[in-house]
């Protein structure tokens, strides 16, 4: 069975619309050829193969997509060969001309994109720039000296990318990558200000970026590891509690559709090995990060959970939590009024934020 | 002197200062200055036509020169990450650079060779199925080693079973015949967790990296 048609155009279709292209233009010879051999072994693996993970892994490991680029490559470039080389005519005006057309073809290009303003605005101002009535190279000379080049390569845009990038990790309230996210604007600041004509290189960029988003990522995923395993603690607190309750066995947590019987089974785990579990991850949560249940409410995860509404108990509810963790020890069960209490805040919907 | 040839010579002198004082694009200053100079040796546009040769060897030098700063860069900044995989395709780009003829060969050289290290790339990364597992793992830990009471022991053993064979599955049906779709024959190779690149990801110490890589071995066998 072949790949799913979606997947196989969503895969291929680039390359089938570049060969289509060309076949159009009726261009042909060596490159054209080694288009056409690699379309065609792209498009027999697309019928023999059905798994689409392996379909995308053969394309990379035969390399069909860098052979595919670079007979187009080569072909373009013989084509430029015959139209500007040494037999062509050397023509400033044309060239100037074929450049902006390329710009505002690119223009249409742009229509669909969600962020078409903003990346249309650099190219409009190279656009204005050819037709300000200045020749080739002053035309060239300018797009460098006004980093018109950069900007065209995004580079106006990546520096309204980086604060937004900001206010998301703020307005998500993760400061770890909130940290990371204003390093990135700072090393990009800094080097624009170093500049030659005030706007960053892209490449090195990128590095620097690669640079101190390696730096960052270790944080990050301590950050993300320590509150997930602290909100699977709170959760089996809460749970033990609730397993206790008069409600409990309403309380999708614990209900069986199967039987009564399976409910009440569930509860009886819940009350009985929940506290096993919590202890296992207690120890766990030790040593891993040096943390016991106390350190979950004054390590910075967690006003910072709550703020960004991702753990979503009341302070009430917290507190409850903490009068209770003392009694979640295994072989204990729950004194009454502490039921009593959770019955009460359950009843109220005084458990999680509204 | 004609004004376009004294335009043309003007953005050459641009090219090359865009480079002056740069200290990751010496070789392009360079090669941007020798072109710079073989304009400004002439004196018309028909002068300049007449030394072609000259000026497409140096065009190509200023795009090998190019690479060669842009590769030496990103080569430094991979290295200094201890990203050695990475590294590998900036490291054979600047092997091979110097023997490239024309701009086509280099475009061709380039794109084999970050073909070639994004497969290395996707196979080392290979090993980030263990971090992944690591909740699974918690999972087993804990239904195998919690304080419960006697009668549950054995629901809570089945537990940690089901848990394993979930995985096994998964990793025997799907993740590992993926894997082995980038590198015939593929195994985890453990001792690479131990490499800074992967192993400041994983935000345990050593003693607890070992207990998961003795269960993994379990888990998820080769």
């Amino acid at each position: 069975m072949p790949i799913e048609k979606t997947y196989a155009d969503a895969m291929l279709s680039t390359f089938r619309n570049m060969l289509q292209d060309c076949k159009d233009k009726n261009l042909g010879g060596e490159s054209f050829d080694a288009m056409t051999t690699t379309m065609n072994r792209m498009e027999s693996l697309a019928m023999e193969m059905d798994d689409p993970g392996a379909f995308s892994a053969k394309l990379m490991t035969e390399g069909l997509f860098t052979e595919f680029s670079t007979a187009y490559g080569n072909l373009l470039a013989a084509e430029g060969q015959k139209k500007y080389g040494a037999s062509g005519t050397y023509d400033d005006d044309k060239l100037l001309q074929q450049t902006l057309s390329a710009y505002e073809n690119s223009l249409t290009q742009l229509n669909d994109h969600p962020d078409k303003e903003r990346l249309k605005a650099p190219i409009q101002t190279v656009i204005d720039l050819g037709r300000s009535g200045v020749n080739y190279p002053t035309f060239l000379k300018l797009l460098i000296e006004r980093g018109l080049d950069k900007a065209m390569e995004g580079s106006v845009l990546s520096r309204e990318a980086l604060v937004k990038d900001i206010q998301w990790a703020a307005d998500l309230v993760l400061p770890v990558y909130e940290k990371r996210n204003r390093a990135l604007l700072a090393k990009y600041d800094e080097m624009a200000a170093k500049a030659t004509f005030g706007v960053p290189d892209s490449m090195v960029f990128s590095m620097e970026r690669f640079r101190i988003e390696s730096e960052f990522q270790p944080a990050i995923n301590k950050y993300q590891a320590i509150i997930e395993r602290w909100g699977r603690l709170l959760e089996l607190v809460h749970d033990w509690i609730d397993a206790h309750t008069s409600f409990a066995p309403y309380d999708e947590r614990y209900v069986s559709l199967e039987s009564m019987e399976k409910t009440k089974r569930n509860i009886k785990f819940c009350k009985e090995c929940y506290p096993g579990f919590l202890k296992a991850r207690e120890d766990i949560f030790n040593r891993y990060f040096s943390m016991n249940w106390d350190d979950i409410f004054t390590h910075e995860s967690f006003p910072n959970e709550r703020k960004a509404r991702r753990c979503m108990y009341t302070d009430a509810y917290v507190e409850f939590l903490q009068e209770v963790y003392p009694h979640c020890n295994p072989f204990s069960i729950a004194p009454q009024e502490l039921i009593a209490k959770a019955e009460k805040l359950h009843g109220d919907k005084t458990v999680f934020i509204k | 002197m004609d004004t376009i040839f004294k335009d043309y010579l003007l953005y050459y002198e641009t090219r090359m200062k865009r480079w002056q004082n740069n200290g990751i694009y010496t070789h392009s200053y360079q090669s941007e200055k020798a072109l710079y100079e073989l304009v400004a040796s002439c004196t018309s546009m028909e002068e300049l036509q007449n030394k072609t040769g000259q000026f497409r060897s140096l065009t190509v030098q200023n795009a090998i020169a190019l690479v060669k700063d842009q590769e030496r860069f990103r080569k430094k900044v991979y290295n200094d990450c201890r990203e050695f995989i990475r590294a590998k395709a900036p490291a054979n780009i600047l092997e091979k650079i110097d023997d490239m003829a024309s701009d086509m060969e280099i475009v061709e050289m380039v794109n084999r060779v970050h073909q070639e290290n994004s497969i290395e790339i996707t196979v080392d990364q290979l090993v980030s199925f263990f971090y992944s597992d690591f909740t699974a793992m918690e999972n087993i830990e804990v239904y195998q080693q919690a304080g419960i009471p006697e009668e549950w022991r054995k629901d809570c053993d089945q537990y940690a079973r089901d848990t394993m064979e979930r995985g096994k599955k998964l990793w025997l049906e799907t993740e590992l015949p993926n894997a082995r779709n980038w590198q015939p024959g593929w195994t985890m190779d453990y001792k690479l967790l131990y490499e800074e690149r992967h192993r400041r990801l994983i935000p345990v110490n050593d003693a607890e990296l070992e207990k998961k890589i003795a269960l993994h071995k379990i888990y998820k066998p080769a």
